[in-house]
C-alpha cells in the first residue's frame, strides 16, 4: 500500500516546482438559511459556534471560513463525519452550491465572479466531479454515459466516441461500452462514474465520497484505480471522504473538518504524529501508526553516548519500512537529512510504536 | 430565546379553547339573529334573488355574446378553436365525408388502422386486442357513435396536453410553480364534473367544443402531476452529475431530466385519457355527440338495453385505450432493459455490430413511420378543416 502512495507523492511534488496552486480558496463561507448574507457579514455571528448561530439566527454555517491551497497534481482529501460540511465545500468550489462568501481561485481566475457561460466552460473543460451515488443516466449505455460530457460541448459523434472508448479502457470497462448502468455491480458503475469524469480530460478531479457506496473490497480495489488513475493521468485531485484510513491512503494532504470549520491540515502523518486536538486525536487513534509515521515523529535527539557508526536513514522512512533494518541493525540507526544528523532511532523506539499500534489495531 | 419559547406556549394552549369558545358564541348569536330567514325550503317555481341574478348574468351573455369584446376576442376564439379542432378529428375518424382518407377505406379500414398504430407504439398481443375491440364496437352498430367518443377525447387529450405537459415540465422544475398550481389541481380534479358543465356551458354554450373543454379542464391535471413527479423524482444525484459537466438548462431538461421521467410521463398520459373518456361520456348532458348521448337517451326512456349495449362499448374503449398506452409505456422500458441483453449475447457469436444496427434502424423506422402516419392524419385534417 505504503509504495505506491509514495510514487504519488513523488510525482505529486515533483509538479509543484515552479507554478503557484491550481485551486486556492480563501475565507469561504457557505451559510443555509434566510439570513445567510447577514451571518457573512457580520463578525460577531461569523465568530459563534455552529449551534448558537442556529439558534440566534435560524441559519446553518455549512461552511465556516475555510481556506486552503491545492497544488497541481496534488491529491487534497477533505476528511470529516457526515455533516461537518466536506460535501458541502466540496459543490461551493464548483458552484454547484453558491458559496455565500469568501474567494475561489482556480487557475487565477475567481469561480466566484463568473456568469453562468464562463462557469460552464469550467466545468466542461476544466474539472469534474464523481459522485457518491454515482449520477449515471440510467437511460445512457455506458459509452454514451461517459460521452455525456463531449456531447453536451459539441464535440463530433465520432470524435467523441472514440475518446470515450478510450477512458473507458483507461477505467478497465472494455467491454461494457453497450451495456445499461443498472446491469452493472456498484463498483463498475462507480468506473462509469471515473471514466466520465476523465473523458473531458479536466485540469481537477473532484470526488465526493466516491467509495462510500461500495462494499468493502471494492472499495479497496477503486482506491487502488485512483492511485493507478493518479500515476498514468497525473491530474489534481480533490477526495472527499469520512474514511481516514481511506484520506491516509490517497491523501498528500489531508483537511479535517468539524461543523463546518478546519481543524487541522496536513501530511498523514502529521495528523497522526501531532494531531491538533481531541478532535483528530481520536480520529486517528485506531490507525495502525507504523504505516503512517515516518522516522522523523519517533527519532530521539542523538544522545553522546550513541555510537555514530551504524546506518543512515531518511527521515521520510515510514516506521514500518524501517523496522527491519533497524532491529537487525546492533546498533542505533542514525536519521539524516542532507548530510545533517536529525537524530537517532532504535530498537525501542520502533518497538514502542509497533506494538503501540499492534494493541491499538 | 429562553423566555420566548414558554410564553409563546401559554399564548398558544388557551387560545385553542378560546377559538372553540368563541365559535359557539358566534354561532348562537347568528342564529338567534337570522333564526327563521332564508332557512326554509323553496316552494316548487320559487327562486331566490341569487337564483335570478345568475338567469339574468346568463341571460346578459347571452343578449351580448357577439358583441362583447371578452367574448368575441377570447371565450368565442377558444370555442371556434375547439371546436374546429374537434370537428377535424371527427372528421378524421368519425364521419365517412368525401375528401378524409379514412372514412373512403370504410370502418374495417379504420380498424386496421387503430390496430396497426396499436402494433407500432405497443406490441402484437394489444394489437389484436385493439382490432377485437373495435369490430366488437362496430358490429353492435355503435361505430359512428364510438368513434366521436374517441373523436373527442383524442382531441381533448391532445388539447390538454399540449398545456399539460410544459405546465408539470415547469412544476417539475420551480417549487413555487409547483406549490401555486397543487391546490389548482386539487380544485380541478375534486370538483365534481356535473358542477362546472353549468358554467362552462353559459360561456362556450353547448356542444363538441364545450364537451371538449369540459373533458380537457378534468383530464389535464394527472398528466401535470404526473410529469412534475417524474421530474421531481429524478435523483439528485444525476441531475447535478449532469451540471457538473456543464449541461445548460436545456440540455439538462432535454437529455437528462425527460428521458429519466419519461416513463412517468407516458403514465400520466394514460391517466389522462381515461379521465378524458369517463368526462367524454358525461358530457353527453351539454350535447357532447358520441356514446355518452346514447347511454343517456336510452335511460330517459328506460331502454336499459340500449343503454348497456352502449356502455359496454365505452367500456371495450377504455380497456383499448388503457392497454394500448401501458404496453407502450411497458414497451420503452423493454427495449431499455431487454435490448443490450440481447447484444451481449449476440457478441459472443460475433454479430453484434450488425445485428445493433438493424435493431437501431427497427426501432427508429417504427419510430418514423408512426410520425409520418401522424403527419398524415394531420395534414388531411388540415385539409378537411379547410
Amino acid at each position: 500500500m505504503a509504495a505506491p502512495t509514495e510514487q504519488v507523492t513523488g510525482g505529486g511534488r515533483a509538479r509543484d516546482e515552479g507554478s503557484g496552486p491550481v485551486i486556492s480558496v480563501r475565507e469561504l463561507w457557505k451559510v443555509f438559511g434566510t439570513k445567510a448574507d447577514q451571518v457573512a457579514r457580520s463578525a460577531e455571528l461569523r465568530a459563534l459556534p455552529r449551534r448558537e448561530l442556529l439558534a440566534r439566527t435560524g441559519c446553518t454555517a455549512a461552511v465556516s471560513d475555510v481556506g486552503f491551497e491545492v497544488s497541481p497534481g496534488e491529491v487534497f482529501v477533505v476528511m470529516g463525519l457526515s455533516g461537518s460540511g466536506k460535501s458541502t465545500l466540496v459543490r461551493c468550489l464548483t458552484r454547484l452550491i453558491e458559496p455565500t462568501s469568501g474567494e475561489i481561485v482556480f487557475e487565477g481566475q475567481d469561480i466566484l465572479h463568473c456568469d453562468a457561460k464562463q462557469l460552464r466552460e469550467l466545468r466542461r473543460h476544466k474539472f469534474s466531479m464523481v459522485f457518491q451515488h454515482f449520477g449515471l443516466l440510467p437511460h445512457r449505455r455506458v459509452i454514451d454515459n461517459v460521452a455525456y460530457g463531449l456531447e453536451i460541448s459539441g464535440t463530433p459523434k465520432a470524435q467523441r466516441l472514440k475518446r470515450a472508448g478510450e477512458v473507458i479502457d483507461l477505467v478497465g470497462l472494455s467491454g461494457y461500452e453497450r451495456s445499461y448502468p443498472d446491469q452493472l455491480s456498484g463498483g463498475m458503475q462507480q468506473r462509469v462514474g471515473l471514466a466520465r469524469a476523465l473523458a473531458g480530460d479536466p485540469d481537477v478531479l473532484f470526488f465526493d465520497e466516491p467509495f462510500s457506496a461500495l462494499d468493502p473490497l471494492i472499495r479497496r480495489d477503486m482506491q487502488t484505480e485512483v492511485i493507478r488513475l493518479h500515476h498514468e493521468v497525473g491530474k489534481t485531485m480533490v477526495f472527499i471522504t469520512h474514511d481516514l484510513s481511506e484520506a491516509l491512503k490517497l491523501g498528500d494532504r489531508i483537511l479535517i473538518m468539524r461543523d463546518g470549520r478546519m481543524v487541522q491540515m496536513g501530511t498523514g502523518d502529521e495528523l497522526v504524529g501531532a494531531p491538533a486536538d481531541d478532535y483528530v486525536r481520536d480520529f486517528v487513534r485506531d490507525v495502525p501508526r507504523a504505516n503512517v509515521l515516518t522516522l522523523k515523529w519517533i527519532m530521539r535527539p542523538p544522545r553522546p553516548e550513541d555510537p555514530l557508526d551504524g546506518p543512515e536513514l531518511s527521515p521520510d522512512v515510514v516506521v514500518r519500512e524501517a523496522t527491519r533494518a533497524v532491529l537487525a541493525a546492533d546498533k542505533p540507526v542514525k536519521v539524516v537529512s542532507n548530510g545533517n544528523l536529525l537524530g537517532m532511532v532504535g530498537d525501542e523506539e520502533i518497538l514502542a510504536v509497533v506494538a503501540g499500534s499492534e494493541s491499538g489495531a | 430565546m429562553a423566555t420566548v419559547a414558554p410564553l409563546r406556549a401559554v399564548l398558544i394552549r388557551p387560545a385553542r379553547g378560546m377559538v372553540v369558545a368563541a365559535v359557539l358564541v358566534g354561532w348562537l348569536v347568528l342564529w338567534l339573529i337570522l333564526r327563521g330567514i332564508n332557512t326554509l325550503p323553496l316552494g316548487a317555481a320559487q327562486l331566490t334573488d341569487l337564483h335570478r341574478s345568475l338567469n339574468q348574468l346568463n341571460d346578459a351573455i347571452g343578449a351580448s355574446r357577439d358583441t362583447n369584446p371578452i367574448f368575441l376576442y377570447f371565450f368565442n376564439v377558444i370555442r371556434l378553436v375547439v371546436g374546429e379542432f374537434t370537428g377535424v378529428i371527427q372528421a378524421i375518424i368519425a364521419q365517412p365525408a368525401f375528401g378524409g382518407p379514412i372514412p373512403l377505406i370504410g370502418w374495417l379500414g379504420a380498424v386496421a388502422l387503430f390496430t396497426w398504430i396499436s402494433y407500432a407504439v405497443a406490441n402484437a398481443k394489444v394489437a389484436l386486442l385493439t382490432a377485437a375491440g373495435l369490430i366488437v364496437v362496430g358490429l353492435q352498430g355503435l361505430w359512428q357513435e364510438s368513434m366521436d367518443t374517441l373523436a373527442l377525447t383524442l382531441s381533448a387529450v391532445i388539447i390538454a396536453l399540449l398545456f399539460s405537459i410544459p405546465l408539470g415540465i415547469w412544476a417539475g422544475l420551480s417549487d413555487r410553480v409547483n406549490r401555486i398550481i397543487t391546490p389548482v389541481l386539487d380544485f380541478m380534479q375534486t370538483m365534481p364534473t356535473f358542477v362546472y358543465l353549468a358554467p362552462l356551458t353559459l360561456f362556450f354554450l353547448i356542444g363538441p367544443a364545450s364537451a371538449t373543454i369540459a373533458t380537457l379542464i378534468y383530464a389535464a391535471p394527472p398528466a401535470v402531476r404526473l410529469t412534475a413527479h417524474g421530474i421531481r423524482s429524478v435523483p439528485h444525484d444525476t441531475r447535478e452529475a449532469g451540471e457538473s459537466l456543464g449541461s445548460t438548462t436545456g440540455q439538462t431538461l432535454t437529455k437528462i431530466l425527460l428521458p429519466s421521467a419519461k416513463r412517468t410521463i407516458v403514465l400520466g398520459i394514460n391517466q389522462t385519457i381515461m379521465a378524458a373518456l369517463s368526462m367524454v361520456t358525461i358530457a353527453a348532458l351539454i350535447d357532447a355527440p358520441g356514446l355518452g348521448k346514447t347511454v343517456v337517451k336510452a335511460l330517459q326512456t328506460l331502454d336499459v338495453g340500449t343503454a348497456f349495449n352502449a356502455g359496454l362499448a365505452i367500456v371495450v374503449l377504455a380497456i383499448v385505450l388503457d392497454r394500448v398506452t401501458t404496453a407502450a409505456s411497458a414497451r420503452a422500458e423493454a427495449v431499455r432493459r431487454h435490448g443490450p441483453a440481447r447484444e451481449l449475447f449476440l457478441e459472443k457469436r460475433g454479430g453484434k455490430q450488425t445485428e445493433t444496427i438493424a435493431r437501431m434502424e427497427l426501432g427508429d423506422s417504427s419510430r418514423i413511420k408512426l410520425k409520418i402516419a401522424a403527419n398524415g392524419a394531420a395534414q388531411s385534417g388540415a385539409k378537411d378543416g379547410i
